[in-house]
């Protein structure tokens, strides 16, 4: 499985001198499973840049949720014009319409000038409730995580790797993170023993109470959420559009001193970067 | 891969915590997954000491009995009620902690309809006039 980030920021593009090493596009993750099919993870404004392989192959996105920092790149996604391309939309199922309708809303007049209606490819939406299912060679596990409004957290297993997706997490909101027992803590089951974790980490610890109930982590419960999933390698993303790439710096060295203080290895954290590029394989069997 | 509670019901958990009004929470089953330290204050046991029990548990544990003293059954109780008809329940009741104190209390439960379905239900309770205080 490879993964390539597209889009690691939150809230809103944030282009500029000081987000060129992380980034100013909103979340977007490529994930090319063994086989060579293709699925894109959310469709921020990251994923115009998304450069295709086989263009052949469908392509299967899969929504967290449909806050405009994950659907306001669909309309630049070049594939979605291409009458040859079959496209699938997975996203959370949600009182108020089918996925479809509730994507309409945005790509519709007179917030848009092309309509769902008028996108030449064959396109497929799947309202996805909590629940797993195959894709190729993956097998995909979705369930409802703790953010604003109805939002899912993937997990792909695939080949013997695995990836769990969770850009939109607050998992504090539900108490403190040491003290909620895994059936309690948002996002666990999904998460645990993952070989590469993607997490939300919008806020510093200081940022964090201002933001308290808006649905993002700060760098402690992301933290703290990686430990006590037992996640091999985090990255964590969702950036603030007000981080600079120093101050994402800043928070890296103090995410990897507080990981190395606790125990943990400190190059298994760091801060998600825009084209950054992992190759997930499969464990080594325990003899 | 452990199994988990589905968000809304590790939200209304989250929720009940910070209630000062006593709470319940129940799974699909009519198992107590959790109570809040209101409702511990009321009941005389805190749920960190009482853990989950299943409905014919704490259906009964609690004595609950209506104004004339009879037992009511576990399948009238307002959080059975709210599971199994998928409705809002209410009603009064007097209930014994395991110390012996009587407590008058009014309930209203309400299931939890998530995305996969039904995931539980919660009961608020509210002590009226009537018990040993």
């Amino acid at each position: 499985m490879r993964v390539k980030l597209w889009g690691t920021r939150g809230s809103i593009p944030s282009p500029g001198p000081a987000t060129v090493r992380y980034g100013g596009n909103t979340s977007c993750v490529q994930v090319t499973l063994s086989d060579g099919t293709l699925l894109v993870l959310d469709a921020g404004s990251g994923i115009r840049n998304m450069s295709l392989g086989d263009p052949a192959r469908p392509i299967h996105i899969l929504l967290t949720h449909l806050h405009l920092d994950h659907i306001q790149g669909l309309l630049f996604f070049s594939p979605l014009f291409d009458s040859q391309m079959q496209i699938t939309i997975w996203g959370p199922d949600a009182p108020g319409g089918s996925l479809q309708d509730r994507i309409a809303r945005y790509l519709s007049a007179p917030l848009t000038p092309v309509e769902v209606r008028e996108l030449p490819c064959r396109l497929d939406f799947r309202d996805c409730p909590p629940s797993e299912w195959e894709i190729g060679p993956a097998h995909i596990r979705a369930e409802a995580v703790s953010h604003r409004g109805p939002t899912l957290g993937f997990r792909i297993d695939d080949a013997g790797a695995s990836l769990c997706y969770l850009p939109d997490h607050e998992p504090a909101f539900a108490g403190p993170l040491e003290q909620l027992e895994p059936p309690w803590l948002s996002g666990h089951a999904l998460a645990h023993e993952t070989d590469l974790l993607i997490h939300d980490c919008q806020y510093t610890d200081e940022e964090y109470p201002r933001h308290f109930g808006w649905g993002h982590s700060s760098l402690s419960d992301a933290l703290t959420f990686a430990r006590r999933a037992g996640a091999r390698r985090t990255l964590l993303t969702h950036h603030d559009p007000r981080h600079s790439d120093d101050e994402l710096d800043a928070l890296q060295a103090l995410a990897r001193e507080r990981c190395q203080a606790g125990g943990g290895d400190p190059a298994t954290i760091e801060m998600a970067a825009e084209l950054a590029e992992l190759q997930l394989s499969a464990r080594a069997s325990a003899p | 891969m452990s199994e988990q509670h589905p968000v809304e019901i590790i939200l209304a958990r989250g929720f009940m915590s910070n209630l000062m009004t006593a709470a319940f929470l129940v799974d699909p089953d009519g198992t107590l997954i959790f109570f809040n330290d209101a409702a511990g204050e009321l009941l005389g046991v805190r749920f960190e000491e009482a853990g989950p029990m299943p409905a014919a548990e704490w259906g009964t544990r609690f004595v609950p009995r209506d104004d004339s003293g009879e037992p009511i059954p576990v399948d009238e109780l307002p959080l059975t009620v709210a599971l199994s008809r998928r409705q809002p329940a209410h009603g009064r009741m007097r209930v014994r902690s395991p110390a012996g104190a009587e407590r008058a209390i009014e309930v209203h439960a309400m299931p939890i309809v998530g995305s996969t379905g039904m995931s539980g239900a919660l009961a608020i309770f509210w002590e009226t006039a009537g018990g040993d205080g």
